[in-house]
């Protein structure tokens, strides 16, 4: 072989390997099912954000076992901060509250709902209620009985915290802000709970599922002044420039988790919620609480 | 003074001098010791001063930034407890900020974060927040929900402007606080608000020394609202303290060792010493003639025998010293009253011997008897056989009157006159003697061819006789014994 061939073969050897070693690197950038993905899974305090954490956490574990991603867990301290974080990037997943979907669906991708099992009829739910309570031991016996008093809601992005409930009052001819000595957010649905027994407040409104927490940690020492129509439960969803590879990735994960399954235990155990897997809805699930929450009362309560 | 008692004073002296500097020493450094330990009291206080300052400063940046954040101002107008509970929390400090409160613009609690469940109450008229609620700062102690709280508040407003509600914060006044605020100095602090047991630190204790920071210059002391009192205890100065323990004991050390010094140096000296005093005793009374010269030596050998080393050894010469002195005494006492040539009592020994025997025959009542020899024609024989003939004449009456004198003194009277003083014999036995004596000078063969006789006056001493009476009378007797013939004995009445 000549001086001159054997620089040709090296050079030619050279560039094959560059192209090899360039289209190794773009496999593996363009294929996110084989990638090192890194995503940040968020949830609302509903509960104490160590609680609440602990809850999620064997999902996000879940989910990354099945897809190979890195799932990182966050709660946030509000809706707000949520629907920011999924806006700028931040947060990847989360799931809300069904108002702030209804809110903010438009600019999120729909994954999956939360489904819980019903006790009373064995079966898959995805409904929830709102529930506003006060001690059985005082005398608040129903809604007017809390007039003059103080009454707790949990945030004011919470479905079954604030929203449902403000309508309940509503349609019970009660303006809170006028009918109440003083309304307080408390933010989290146990610190109602725990407000409630203190004696800060004399009425409060939760989700039926925390009051049922509640009775099974402190007994049966409350009374329900009102229950509300079943709610949506709260929906999984996605930041909107989500891969659509990735997003059905994460739907078909989510759909695969069995009532009896780790995280469905976790979520009861640290929550109190009958957590019984995830189902994917039709985009009309959610009308019928769009179209009760748009009314005046609520929107001059936002 | 005696001897040991300079030397015990002159041994002390120096002793004394130096437990005095000592002391002297030792009380300034106490003094300088106390004196640092209260500059460093200043110290500490000034750094507690300090530290309450800084809490204060501390507690009033935390009210304003607590109340100045426009969420938490929101949160307020709203009623957002579980907001202003979150951002409460994220300031609270078990110690200095224990306690947040978050109220409206009613006075109505909207959070305590400290106590998360328990609101809904009102304080609009509780002194710490009814001036905040007027847009005034508040910074005291306040007795509220069960605690002494000391207290900042400051008015929270809307858009910078707009008073909304109040936010007060502060800290529960417990042992770990003044432990907090103490840390390191070694102060101890009490604060006493009415109807509270006191809160105190551990080491304060009623016998300590302590100052009210209610009436000092503390710049943190509580103005007054409720609080009895609130002091400072200062640590005690173990150094001090020590010292001063050690100056007392040492004090009482040094008496006893002065003491025992003074005592065992005194005795010491005294057993060493005494002898020697008691010697120049001894011999102050010879020389004052207050005792006699033999029975000091004796007393020097008996009583110094056993007397330590040198002063038996000094003793001992100065006993050989009166011995010596003694006998030259005796042998000039002897050659002072004997006749040279004939050995016997010469007369001025005969003076003495007589009124000595005078006295004492009067006081013993006794007769006493006078004899008065003298040789009968001496003068003639010292002519005759010379002067040395004549001597050992004397010489041998003289051996021949000693022979025969049963009791008493004989001696030579002058010349060839000789003297013979009886107590106890009366006058007959007198006479009798002067007859043995005559027949004896008689017979005996002084010179070759010659008979040497004597004469001899016998007198017996009456009443009043003086020495000079009783020998004039032997005298006379003496003389009628030459008169009427010599070698004869004639005895004269008085």
């Amino acid at each position: 072989m000549t001086r001159g061939s054997l620089g040709t073969f090296k050079n030619v050897f050279f560039s094959i390997l560059c192209l090899c070693f360039f289209g190794i690197l773009s496999f593996y950038a363009i294929s996110p099912g084989i990638a090192n993905t890194a995503y940040t899974f968020a949830t609302y305090p509903t509960n104490d954000p160590g609680r609440v954490h602990a809850a999620f956490r064997p999902l996000a574990d879940f989910v990354a076992a099945e897809t190979g991603w890195t799932l990182r867990v966050v709660v946030t301290r509000n809706y707000e901060e949520m629907q920011r974080r999924l806006l700028d990037g931040s947060v990847d997943f989360a799931i809300v509250s069904p108002s702030a979907y209804i809110r903010f669906s438009s600019l999120v991708s729909y994954v999956a709902t939360y489904a819980e099992r019903n006790h009373a009829k064995g079966s898959l739910s995805p409904y929830y209620h709102a529930v506003i309570i006060a001690l059985k031991e005082g005398p608040v016996t129903d809604l007017q009985g809390l007039q003059g008093e103080n009454f707790g809601f949990t945030d004011r992005d919470s479905t079954s915290g604030h929203y449902v409930p403000r309508l309940m009052l509503h349609s019970a001819g009660i303006e809170p802000e006028k009918f109440f000595k003083k309304v307080f957010y408390l933010g989290r649905h146990d610190a109602v709970i725990e407000s409630l027994l203190a004696g800060s407040i004399q009425g409060g409104a939760v989700s039926d599922g925390t009051l049922a927490n509640a009775v099974s940690q402190y007994g049966d020492l409350f009374r329900i002044l009102a229950l509300s129509d079943p709610i949506p439960l709260d929906a999984v969803v996605a930041r909107p420039d989500m891969e659509r590879e990735h997003l059905e990735i994460l739907q078909r994960v989510l759909l695969s988790v069995s009532p009896d399954a780790p995280p469905m235990q976790a979520m009861e155990e640290h929550l109190g919620w009958p957590a019984a897997g995830f189902v994917r809805l039709g985009e009309g699930f959610y009308d019928s609480l769009r179209r009760a929450l748009d009314v005046p009362a609520f929107s001059d309560g936002e | 003074m005696r001897l040991y008692g300079k030397i015990v004073l002159v041994a002390l002296l120096p002793l004394l001098l130096a437990l005095g500097l000592g002391f002297f020493r030792l009380g300034s450094i106490l003094r300088f010791q106390q004196m640092s330990h209260r500059n460093e009291e200043n110290m500490k206080m000034t750094l507690l001063n300090s530290r309450f300052e800084a809490l204060r400063e501390e507690r009033r940046k935390y009210a304003a930034i607590l109340a100045g954040a426009s969420d938490a101002a929101r949160a307020v107008e709203a009623g957002d407890t579980g907001f202003l509970l979150r951002w409460g929390e994220l300031f609270l400090n078990p110690v200095t900020l224990s306690v947040i409160f978050f109220t409206d613009g009613d006075g109505t609690v909207l959070a305590r974060s400290h106590d998360p469940y328990r609101f809904g109450d009102t304080l609009k008229d509780h002194p710490a927040f009814a001036p905040v609620l007027r847009g005034e700062t508040v910074t005291d102690v306040f007795e509220l929900d069960g605690m002494i709280l000391t207290l900042h508040g400051t008015p929270v407003k809307l858009y910078g402007d707009v008073q909304v509600g109040a936010a007060v914060v502060g800290a529960e006044v417990t042992p770990e606080l003044l432990e907090f605020l103490a840390k390191g100095t070694g102060l101890g602090m009490e604060l006493k608000f009415e109807g509270f047991p006191p809160v105190a630190t551990g080491n304060c204790s009623g016998e300590r020394r302590f100052v009210s920071l209610l009436s000092g210059d503390a710049k943190a002391e509580p103005s007054g609202s409720g609080v009895e009192y609130a002091r400072v205890f200062f640590e005690e100065d173990p150094l001090g303290e020590n010292l001063l323990i050690f100056q007392r004991n040492l004090g009482l050390v040094m008496f006893l060792l002065f003491i025992l010094l003074t005592s065992g140096l005194f005795l010491l000296l005294r057993r060493y010493l005494r002898p020697f005093s008691l010697l120049v005793e001894d011999v102050t009374l010879l020389s004052g003639s207050q005792e006699d010269l033999f029975r000091l030596r004796k007393k020097l050998e008996k009583d110094y025998r056993y007397a330590n080393h040198e002063v038996s050894v000094i003793a001992e010469a100065l006993s050989r010293l009166m011995e010596h002195v003694q006998e030259t005494i005796t042998l000039l006492e002897w050659t002072s009253r004997t006749d040279r040539l004939t050995r016997i009592s010469n007369r001025l020994h005969l003076d003495s011997v007589l009124e000595t025997s005078i006295l004492e025959a009067r006081a013993k009542e006794e007769p006493l008897s006078v004899v008065l020899f003298d040789l009968d024609h001496f003068k003639q024989v010292n002519d005759d056989f010379g002067h040395q003939a004549g001597d050992r004449v004397l010489q041998r009456t003289a051996e021949i009157l000693k022979l025969f004198v049963p009791t008493g003194f004989v001696g030579r009277w002058g010349g060839e006159e000789f003297l013979a003083i009886l107590p106890g014999l009366a006058a007959s036995e007198a006479v009798a003697f002067g007859e043995r004596i005559r027949e004896a000078i008689r017979e005996q063969r002084f010179l070759p061819d010659r008979i040497v006789t004597i004469s001899a006056g016998v007198v017996e001493m009456a009443s009043g006789d003086t020495p000079d009476l009783l020998v004039g009378r032997a005298d006379k007797a003496l003389y009628e014994a030459k008169a009427t013939g010599r070698n004869k004995v004639v005895f004269r009445k008085a």
